[in-house]
């Protein structure tokens, strides 16, 4: 056979946390017959690894799947598999039978694995508070542990990310195979202890159980222990005080804090406890030295994070769909079966209403909670009303909105795309230009009620937006239009086009099925279409921290058009400028609001502070087009004439500000013919970086409503006999059945230390859209 | 023909009236004034549902000429006569809301089969969008002044310069359809109610139709666009939005006063045809093409257009479910194909749901706030499944066997037939049996047709989801109900 190179497979593979044994493999099917029940969880062929040998010494399919031991949460360890490019682009897996065809054996096949932890980092900007390990060449079967290092340590102090094992091939399992084990899910602090005085006594005491004796951090080396966002003598975060930028994530205090939390309910004030958690990212390496002299070398991404808390659901908007798009771009290919075409509508829309069913409608639409201000509670209308300084409205026409009402209507909407009816509700998708116009209008589009990477109103890609256009008739939708004439005339002909349709299967050019496919004994869990990358920030990984580098010469920040630094030869160091336009399209929007007199008319919603009313727009979506026309290319890059640290820059075409062009290289997403993520665009630790530090915190403070996944809201959901749906909160301790808002300090609710020292028992699995059989119920 | 003549079939002459200065010309004797007017707004309501259900139909029907892709312009058409059934969904449910403000019953009924009556412009018929088609929309939604020719000097809009071009044209294609038809439009009714509304009595100078008989108190309960526009109207920031591009602008008027009732009245009357009637205030979203203007665009293509009658050939007039055999005047076309005539009988149903959905949300909202405040999201939103559902079935029938035969071409389409009542059993309770009865039955009828091992692909996709739905919804009227019964009201 005629090998031409190596893959790995997934290119991105997903672990997840828990002290458990390793959880067995399942995937998740659709029933044809009963297709609006939840996704049924298959079990599938589960290997059994002798950890001493590295080999697979058997198989089972289990009866039943079962996501715990007990108090303890089961670990998801992906396989990585190797693949080999046949010259016909074939994708055939690499046995040891195929290596002595090539003249080589297993003994020959290399791995290196380098990951890290970069949380902390991001957020003191010091390097030396990175935690990174790096795992050289290696060709034995022994489990290598992941003990990660940092600068800033205790001598001789590590954090315990995981191990990595070579599988040895055996004749009954003769495949080419790696795999990666996350860690327990624990917190580590600091070597200084929180002060003994009275105010800090139960502090003292949640730390005994957070922490016990994990205190890595020398606080006489980093400054992460008490690390603190600068405030202004109003409480306001102030990011430039002392003449020394802080660049923080955003949202900002992504951390766990001393009490009390969360910060903005306490003036802002944010004081880090000195936290990190064992999570990681990195890059899998493996070489193969063939008979004929040739050395091919492939590579893939594994991250670790929380587990899928809700195994029979899918978020609409996944990390996939970021990454498909990347591929694919963001319109429809014309030649594009249309099979495939609805398939992927009716998949979108299946989620929007597994979404839904974890939502509090009629709370997160902004009404008043048992007769409470709604302010109170945290939603995109109080958020909205928050960021404008206006009054909060509900999204929805009040008293309209229902959990079970809403979620039934976007079943029947599935129902008719099932049924061969194209769809109707193109135009209710957000543009992604519009994340920002809060008119009625403009907040009531699809999908509601939920956060983007922006942190403005969650639109989805526009290859989900224009995947639902192309079947209905209209022309695709993105924010260079004259980008997609060439493409729409060709769609016009389809029946006319002689080129292959898209192949499905999995074969070298077919990268989105790289994407999704699934290594035996992998759970559905590994996949990305699991994982929540590109919100504010995510839970798996951050996807807005791709994009930095996308430019050769210049550092962009992960959520916003600020360059934190720059190399560009014979220009100025445009550190702290602003790049406000690429290839002629503005990189931000202006907040839109209702007029007084007119709800639904939009005015730019100005404040002293900001009287452009300018936001940014999240990179994924914004970035596309650049992605598919410019790749390998150069690209037109208009900055600020000066450097603009902490405030957003409106482009007005009528008065548009002084700036500094330059043409730079745009650098290519991927490796070359793969679906990894390029080594340029995010180092070990960078993918996660922007993630919370722990990432428990994210699960007591998250403002995204990224539901479906792994942070439900509304759960044991019941209809009542007034129409009305009933239910627990999913954070709520006891359940009742009635809902106990989240105001952050009701103590009916699970607040920060309960999570950080028993995440385990306290993240209830939902299956069905309740609590697991054995889930906590105190 | 399931609904028996009436009141509104014995007024005088609708041309006559419409032009007649006296307000209360064409009035019957035995009703009064209010009673007139309540007749005449429950009238335009039925009007506006009868046009809907027409332009629904003939959208649908182009649905197999879309998927095939032989007859350019078809996805456009279709755009354009949807935009319209949209907005004049809007026009039924502010009807409803003139009908509270007046003191009238919600009427949500339409008839059923051909029916002339002096204010409809042509009988119903239930036609696949073809140039005939296309004629009689233009002359159903065109003012009556186009009637004549066009005043010396005016300058005229584009629809207006282009139908004179072919109105010679399209009124021999409404006269070779319907060889009865009088001068009629639906603007002259919409003329005669605006009429009453502002007319004084010229023996004690005080207004025709009395103050006292508007019940401002319903304003808050109406239906509302925030309710049930859905986003369908153009973004008030999309000023270089092409007038050819404009979506739908569907006008939900909720009225507290008689200057409100006339100026929903107008907005609605002006977005239908009449460019005489110019709004109480100029506003950007009246900009939008009236309906008109669309249904000349589309005559205006289709009538040029090759291939688009022999495309149609194979769609019904009039399908039904009901065999008239022997019948030679009977105009229907009945299904005779089993699995289709059984798909037809689920299509019946979802459009009794669907007006039942929008009757009892009417009076639960008019019944105000109380122990049902869940219960109106609830039928708002089944509301909207079923306008899907409509769409969907449309779209299988239009695909489906007219008849046994294997070599018939011919295909079906949604009767849209209307139920033996549309009125809502006197008690809530009976009215949620009522729903429980409807979405249980659609459920075993579905069941039934599931049965079938040699189901159509889609059609076993789409109804085993439907069922689901159903007894979704079914189990919780059931709890809606067990409560009732258990006294809890």
């Amino acid at each position: 056979m005629d090998v031409v190179a190596l893959r790995i497979l997934p290119p991105l593979a997903i672990a997840r946390l828990g002290s458990g044994s390793l959880l067995d493999s399942y995937r998740v099917e659709v029933d044809e017959e009963r297709p609006l029940d939840w996704r049924t969880i298959r079990p599938d062929t589960t290997y059994v690894v002798d950890t001493a040998t590295g080999e697979i010494t058997g198989e089972y399919v289990p009866d039943t799947i079962t996501f715990r031991d007990g108090a303890r949460i089961k670990k998801v360890a992906p396989f990585l598999e190797l693949w080999a490019e046949t010259a016909t682009g074939d994708l055939v897996p690499v046995t040891s039978a195929l290596l002595g065809e090539l003249g080589a054996t297993p003994d020959v096949v290399s791995w290196r694995v380098e990951v890290g932890n970069r949380k902390v980092q991001r957020r003191t900007g010091d390097e030396d508070d990175a935690v990174t390990v790096t795992l050289d060449w290696f060709s034995d079967h022994a489990g290598h542990p992941l003990l990660g290092t940092c600068p800033n340590f205790v001598e001789g102090a590590t954090i315990p990310f995981g191990s990595v094992q070579y599988i040895r091939p055996t004749p009954a399992y003769p495949e080419i195979r790696f795999r990666f084990t996350p860690a327990d899910g624990l917190i580590y602090g600091s070597n200084k202890e929180p002060k003994d005085d009275s105010d800090h006594g139960e502090l003292r005491e949640a730390e005994k159980k957070i922490l016990g004796h994990r205190r890595p951090y020398d606080t006489a080396k980093g400054t992460w222990f008490g690390w603190e966002i600068p405030l202004d003598e109003y409480g306001v975060e102030e990011p430039g005080k002392g003449k020394h930028f802080k660049n923080e994530t955003f949202p900002p205090s992504l951390f766990a804090i001393e009490p009390p939390a969360p910060p903005w309910l306490n003036g802002n004030r944010a004081v880090s406890r000195g936290y990190f958690d064992d999570t990681c990212d990195g890059i899998v390496e493996v070489a193969v030295q063939l008979g004929d002299g040739r050395r091919l070398t492939a590579s893939a991404r594994i991250t670790s994070g929380p587990p899928a808390l809700v195994p029979d659901a899918l978020f609409v908007r996944s990390l996939a769909d970021d990454l498909e798009q990347a591929i694919d771009g963001p319109v429809v290919r014309y030649d594009e079966p249309e099979e495939v075409t609805w398939a992927r509508a009716e998949e979108i829309v299946r989620r929007a209403f597994e979404t839904v069913r974890f939502l509090n409608i009629e709370v997160m639409n902004g009404e008043p909670v048992q007769g409470r201000d709604p302010l109170d509670f945290d939603t995109m209308p109080a958020e909205e009303a928050f960021d404008t300084n206006r009054l909060m409205r509900p999204v929805m026409a009040a008293g309209t909105v229902d959990t079970l009402s809403v979620m039934a209507l976007h079943q029947q909407v599935y129902a008719s795309l099932r049924g061969g009816a194209a769809p109707s509700f193109a135009r209710l998708l957000r543009d992604p230009r519009a994340v920002a116009d809060f008119t009625d209008d403009g907040r009531r589009k699809m999908p509601a009620l939920m956060c983007g990477a922006d942190g403005s109103y969650l639109a989805l890609t526009y290859r989900q937006i224009n995947t639902i256009r192309a079947l209905a008739g209209l022309e695709p939708l993105t924010n260079r239009p004259d980008h997609v004439d060439e493409e729409q005339r060709q769609r016009r002909h389809a029946d006319d086009a002689d080129a292959a349709p898209a192949a499905p299967r999995l074969v070298a050019r077919n990268r989105t099925a790289q994407i999704h496919h699934l290594a035996t004994g992998n759970p559905f869990s590994t996949s990305p279409a699991t994982a929540i990358g590109n919100c504010c920030p995510g839970l798996e990984v951050d996807f807005r921290a791709v994009w930095r580098r996308l430019f050769e010469g210049i550092t962009l920040r992960e959520y916003d058009n600020l360059v934190t630094a720059s190399d560009l030869p014979g220009t100025p160091r445009l550190a702290g400028h602003r790049l406000l336009r690429i290839d002629g399209t503005p990189t931000m929007t202006q907040m839109l609001g209702p007029s007084p007199a007119d709800l639904a008319e939009g005015l730019p919603v100005s404040t002293a502070d900001d009287p452009d009313a300018v936001t940014f727009l999240e990179w994924s979506n914004q970035l596309a087009t650049v992605l598919q026309h410019k790749q390998g290319r150069t690209v037109r890059c208009d900055f600020t004439a000066h450097a603009v640290w902490e405030d957003q820059v409106w482009w007005d075409e009528d008065d548009p500000p002084e700036v500094i062009t330059r043409e730079l290289p745009v650098r290519h997403f991927f490796d070359p013919d793969t679906a990894v993520i390029a080594r340029e665009l995010a180092v070990p630790g960078e993918l996660t970086q922007g993630l919370c530090s722990p990432w428990q915190n994210d699960f007591r403070e998250c403002s995204c409503y990224y539901w479906a996944s792994a942070r439900p809201d509304f759960v044991n959901v019941e209809t009542t006999s007034d129409g009305r749906s009933r239910g627990d909160n999913w954070l709520q301790k006891t359940r009742t059945g009635r809902y106990v808002p989240d105001d952050y300090v009701d103590d009916r609710l699970v607040l920060y230390d309960d999570l950080m020292s028993e995440w385990e028992t306290w993240l209830r699995f939902q299956i069905g859209g309740r609590d697991a059989p054995g889930e906590r119920q105190e | 023909m399931s609904a028996p003549r009436r009141a509104a079939d014995r007024v005088a002459a609708g041309a006559a009236l419409a032009e007649a200065a006296d307000p209360l010309a064409g009035k019957p004797a035995e009703l009064n004034v209010r009673d007139w007017l309540v007749m005449l707004v429950r009238t335009a309501a039925e009007i506006e549902h009868s046009l809907m259900v027409q332009y629904l139909y003939s959208a649908y029907s182009l649905g197999p000429v879309m998927h095939s892709g032989k007859v350019p312009g078809a996805i456009g058409w279709q755009q354009q006569l949807l935009i319209v059934a949209r907005e004049e969904m809007g026009h039924l449910m502010s009807m409803q809301n003139a009908l509270l403000l007046i003191g009238g019953a919600p009427n949500f009924d339409r008839r059923d089969m051909p029916w002339d009556s002096d204010f409809y412009p042509f009988p119903f018929v239930l036609q696949p969008l073809d140039k005939g088609a296309a004629a009689d929309f233009v002359y159903a939604e065109m003012s009556a002044h186009l009637d004549g020719p066009p005043e010396p000097g005016r300058r005229l809009p584009f629809g207006e310069r282009t139908f004179y071009e072919l109105r010679d044209e399209i009124f021999d294609e409404v006269k070779r359809q319907h060889p009865q038809v009088q001068d009629h439009h639906v603007g002259q009714l919409f003329d005669c109610i605006l009429r009453l509304l502002t007319a004084t009595d010229p023996r004690t100078g005080q207004p025709v139709v009395s103050d006292d008989w508007f019940h401002a108190d319903t304003y808050a309960r109406q239906a509302s666009w925030d309710a049930w526009g859905k986003g369908y109207r153009p973004h008030p920031l999309d000023h270089e939005q092409p007038d050819t591009d404009f979506g739908a602008n569907v006008l939900v008027a909720q009225m507290g006063s008689r200057t409100q009732l006339v100026d929903g009245l107008t907005a609605i009357a002006s977005q239908g045809e009449a460019p005489h009637f110019e709004p109480r205030r100029a506003r950007s979203d009246h900009d939008s093409p009236s309906h008109f203007d669309r249904f000349v665009r589309v005559y205006e293509q289709v009538r040029t257009v090759t291939g688009l009658s022999e495309a149609m050939e194979s769609l019904p007039t009039n399908p039904s479910t009901m065999d008239a055999a022997g019948d030679d005047a009977d105009p229907r076309t009945y299904i005779e194909h089993d699995g289709s005539r059984a798909l037809a009988e689920i299509s019946n149903l979802r459009y009794r749901m669907l007006l039942t959905n929008l009757a009892h949300s009417v009076r639960l909202a008019a019944a105000g706030d109380g122990p049902r405040k869940g219960a109106r999201g609830f039928l708002l939103q089944r509301s909207f499944a079923d306008m899907f559902n409509v769409k969907t079935l449309a779209g299988l029938l239009f695909d489906a066997p007219l008849t046994n035969d294997p070599a018939d071409p011919r295909r079906a389409g949604p009767p849209f037939e209307m139920p033996y009542t549309t009125a809502l059993p006197a008690t809530d309770v009976d009215c949620w049996r009522t729903q429980l009865d409807l979405a249980e039955q659609s459920a075993d009828l579905a069941e039934t047709l599931l049965d079938d091992t040699a189901l159509v692909p889609e059609w076993r996709r789409y109804l085993s989801t439907l069922v689901q739905l159903d007894r979704q919804d079914a189990a919780r009227i059931g709890e809606i109900i067990d409560h009732d019964t258990r006294g809890g009201r």
